[in-house]
């Protein structure tokens, strides 16, 4: 297996309790791309992000991280390794501050310096941020906690990104914000994999694109090409 | 059929009933009758206990503080006269009143309700813990108030003697009624409600169940058979001392519930019976007996340390008990005979 | 009651506020990162006691190292106990949990019993902690100084470290949300050992304040404070270390100064006032006096 590849699944079956929600997942991202994972409501897409994360274990398949498999591991020692999320719901501390949840972020961090550097990098991608730093996570807006959420998992330097729902319930010009600094985080050289509802904003930010329907992947190619699928057009592009 | 197959189960397990305790009573020396009654009253303390814990989610520390003012109102209105002239301070028509047992269990369990219900009233608006920390303080200001409002208690020097009103017929009968009283409020609306609430109080307060109350029912029925219970085994033991209901004794009805299972009524049988018969088999350990020879000294403290080791040990590999929350009935009773006399080949 | 009476209680209960607070904490603690009601704390604060009463009692060791040797006992008390006794029931829920912990207390309690007998034993701690000053007719003890000093630099330590240091951002985190805070590299198990070392080694303290107090020690000692403290957490707020303390203090001063007003033969009525506080309080504010520090839920 290369090791340029940030992560490859192939054929990953997963789910709750008895309830089956993934049949045979096979997708991967390489090292320095921008990847999306699209398709309807409760298909199964959060679930792929919990089952690369270890916080749902795949039943069978396999589960491949810069070449190592990673099937059983809990979820602190990927993000130690290098695995960073912005989850569903965002998932911000509120007791804690702005500050103290970036901090948070950096936990696997050592070298104070270091951390100021990603901290300096985080505010320069999101300023609103530096402005609302001692205030608790629980009192921002909707959008800034998305900010926040991304931000904190920057902070960890991570080799791959996953991103669930980042536009969700935001303002449509701050989802395009965003969205507008995976190029950026790309650049200083972390991929990432990006689960979204909003087709047309991700299509247009990432390389490549996985469609999935009912826990399937039903299409996939680079990410242009799918912009001008009939498939898509018809069930996601409808109402842009 | 149904309603018919199941008053002919009720007729049979009646019958059975009768036959045994007619037995009991008759056949059995006084130690090991005493040792049944005991059984029968744990019996009714661990399914009442069941009602509020193992339903509805709701866990009670409070049981051995409703025993006691059941206890004491009980005292109140059957003990002589003369022993309540001579010691308490009661209101002249209190001393005077010598009943017998039955007003008194109902006026005993109806004041343990009252009480229970008033003190602890706060809590059930709230979540679980604040119940079982409303009710650990009950317990410990109803032993503190036994043992300190002398002119009404008596103090630690406890009441005494108390009319040995209770027999085994009592007893059982109480206990018989509860059982039945149990399993079909398991099976019943309110019942229903309770173990909904119990499993996830916010899911049934969507589906319209009134959780406070309903927690409050089930702690008012609860309370009431605990403060008979309570009445049953001071008439029986003769006496009230307020540390006898203390944590400890909380303590061994919270272990009936768990090794039978909270939530199943059977199972509560089966765990006041292990843990009655278990108290009195390691009773005499602490004394220091010869055991193969060997001449075991006095230690104090092993009985509690067992039975905390043994809970814990049941926690970690078999928490759901020895019932779970299933019920034991005929039908039960025979798959799992099906079960092992013809094992079920599994698909390779 | 003149007014001297009810400052010179007032002084007198500093002390026990300061035992209750440090009690406190550790409850709020523990409950805060696992969900865990602790009944055992008591016994952990015993095993500490007993820890500085042995160091003192039978190697006629120096006090240091007595209270040294409290610590170190309670917390391998309480980080064993974690490891045995509440980390293969963690997955089953709060009450679970409590039930273990309740089991475990009478277990720890009556090994003790077992092994030692419940007699009161004598505590002697070293002169300098039992010289008494008067001043202006109060009587102030050098022990209630010295254990006040302690809680007070604890406390401020503590705070320090939950809201400065990395691992104690960690344990805020996963008091609040563990799956998230797992989710950003913590290893949930390592915190809560720390949460347990921290509860046991305050529990000890709080063991040897009540030795030198009290001047004896009694396996049974765990009871009393037990249920005070527990209350004083959430009086202070589930979560609040601040408030846990300023809790203990309050529950402790008011124990003292309602049974200064009780009449002599009513003293054993004192765990009435603490249940009336525990009213009072759920019926108007559950959530504490000072900000939680779990998810509403």
């Amino acid at each position: 297996m290369s090791d340029n590849m940030a992560i490859r699944l192939q054929d990953v079956h997963a789910g709750y309790g008895k309830m089956e929600v993934l049949f045979g997942i096979t997708l991967h991202v390489a090292s320095g791309e921008i990847v999306a994972l699209v398709g309807p409501n409760g298909t199964g897409k959060t679930t792929t992000l919990r089952t690369i994360v270890g916080q749902v274990r795949a039943r069978s398949g396999s589960l491949e991280y810069m070449g190592e498999d990673v099937s059983h591991k809990p979820p602190y020692v990927l993000t130690r390794r290098g695995i960073a999320t912005s989850p569903e719901g965002r998932a911000i501390l509120g007791n804690l501050t702005v500050l103290e949840n970036l901090r948070l972020g950096a936990y696997t961090i050592r070298d104070p310096a270091q951390f100021r550097r990603g901290l300096e990098r985080v505010y320069a991608l999101f300023p609103r941020l530096q402005e609302r730093e001692h205030q608790s996570g629980g009192s921002l807006s909707g959008g800034e906690q998305q900010m926040l959420a991304v931000g904190r998992a920057l902070m960890s330097r991570p080799k791959l990104l996953l991103l669930d729902e980042p536009s969700l319930g935001i303002a449509p010009n701050l989802a395009r914000t965003i969205f507008a600094t995976f190029e950026e985080i790309r650049r200083e050289g972390s991929s990432i994999l990006i689960v979204e509802q909003n087709v047309y904003l991700s299509l247009r930010a990432s390389d490549r694109s996985y469609v999935m329907e009912r826990g399937k992947i039903v299409l996939e190619g680079e990410s242009r090409g799918l912009l001008q699928n009939p498939h898509v057009k018809a069930a996601y592009l409808g109402v842009a | 059929m149904a309603k018919l197959r199941r008053i002919l189960a009720l007729a049979v397990g009646l019958s059975a009933l009768f036959l045994v305790v007619f037995g009991a009573d008759r056949l059995l020396p006084p130690y090991y009758r005493h040792l049944f009654v005991l059984f029968g009253i744990n019996t009714i303390l661990a399914v009442a206990l069941n009602i509020t814990n193992g339903f509805t989610g709701l866990f009670s520390l409070g049981h051995g503080g409703l025993m006691l003012v059941a206890g004491y109102v009980s005292a109140y209105l059957t003990m002589p006269a003369w022993w309540k002239e001579g010691h308490l301070s009661l209101p002249g028509w209190l001393t005077r009143a010598e009943l017998p047992l039955l007003p008194a269990l109902i006026v005993g369990g109806a004041a343990a309700t009252l009480l229970g219900l008033l003190l602890t009233a706060p809590s059930f608006r709230l979540k679980g813990h604040y119940f079982m920390l409303m009710t650990l303080g009950f317990n410990i200001i109803m032993v503190s108030i036994g043992e300190n409002l002398i002119p009404w208690t008596n103090g630690a020097k406890g009441m005494c003697p108390i009319p040995t009103y209770t027999s085994i017929w009592w007893v059982f009968g109480i206990a018989a009624f509860l059982v039945y009283f149990a399993l079909r409020l398991k099976k019943s609306k309110l019942g229903r409600a309770m173990i909904a609430v119990g499993k996830d109080q916010t899911l049934a307060e969507t589906m319209g169940i009134n959780a406070p109350r309903t927690k409050m029912a089930a702690f008012a029925i609860s309370s009431f058979f605990t403060g008979v219970g309570g009445v049953l085994l001071v008439h029986v033991i003769g006496n009230l001392f307020p540390t006898h209901f203390s944590l400890d004794l909380v303590f061994e009805i919270v272990m009936m519930i768990i090794i039978g299972g909270m939530g199943s009524i059977t199972g509560s049988i089966l765990g006041a019976a292990i843990v009655t018969g278990f108290v009195e088999i390691l009773s005499p350990l602490q004394e220091g007996i010869v055991l193969f020879g060997f001449q075991l000294p006095r230690m104090f403290g092993l009985v509690q340390l067992l039975f905390a080791v043994f809970l814990i040990l049941i926690l970690i590999f078999r928490p759901y008990g020895i019932m779970g929350e299933r019920e034991l009935t005929p039908g039960t009773v025979l798959q799992s005979i099906r079960r092992v006399v013809r094992p079920r080949r599994t698909p390779a | 009651m003149s007014f001297q009476y009810i400052i010179q209680q007032i002084l007198n209960a500093l002390a026990w506020g300061s035992m209750l607070g440090l009690m406190a904490v550790g409850y709020t603690l523990l409950y805060g990162v696992l969900g865990l009601v602790n009944f055992a704390q008591g016994e952990v604060f015993m095993v500490g006691a007993f820890a500085a009463y042995f160091v003192i009692a039978l190697a006629k060791g120096p006090f240091w190292l007595a209270v040294l040797a409290a610590v170190g006992g309670a917390v391998v008390a309480g980080v064993l106990l974690e490891r045995v006794a509440f980390r293969p029931v963690r997955k089953a829920g709060g009450i679970t949990l409590f039930i273990t912990s309740l089991a475990v207390s009478i277990a720890i309690k009556n090994i003790y019993i077992m092994g030692l007998t419940n007699k009161i034993r004598p505590f002697n701690s070293p002169a300098f902690l039992r010289t008494v000053h008067h001043w202006k007719g109060l009587l102030i003890y050098n022990s209630t100084l010295a254990i006040l000093a302690v809680t007070v630099a604890v406390t401020i330590a503590l705070l320090l470290f939950v809201n400065r240091t990395k691992t104690g951002i960690a344990m805020r985190a996963v008091a609040y949300d563990r799956e998230t805070a797992e989710l950003m590299g913590v290893n949930t198990n390592r915190i809560i050992v720390v949460a347990f070392v921290i509860a046991s080694s305050l529990a000890a303290l709080a063991g040897v304040a009540w030795g030198v107090r009290f001047g004896s020690v009694q396996p049974t000692m765990g009871f009393t404070p037990v249920v005070s403290a527990f209350i004083a957490a959430v009086l202070g707020g589930i979560g609040n270390i601040l408030g846990a303390v300023v809790g203990g203090f309050i529950i402790g001063v008011g124990e003292i100064l309602f049974v200064g007003f009780l009449p002599p033969e009513l003293i054993g009525l004192r765990p009435v006032f603490v249940w009336a506080v525990l009213f009072v309080l759920l019926l108007f504010k559950p959530s504490g006096l000072f900000p939680a520090n779990v998810k509403p839920s």
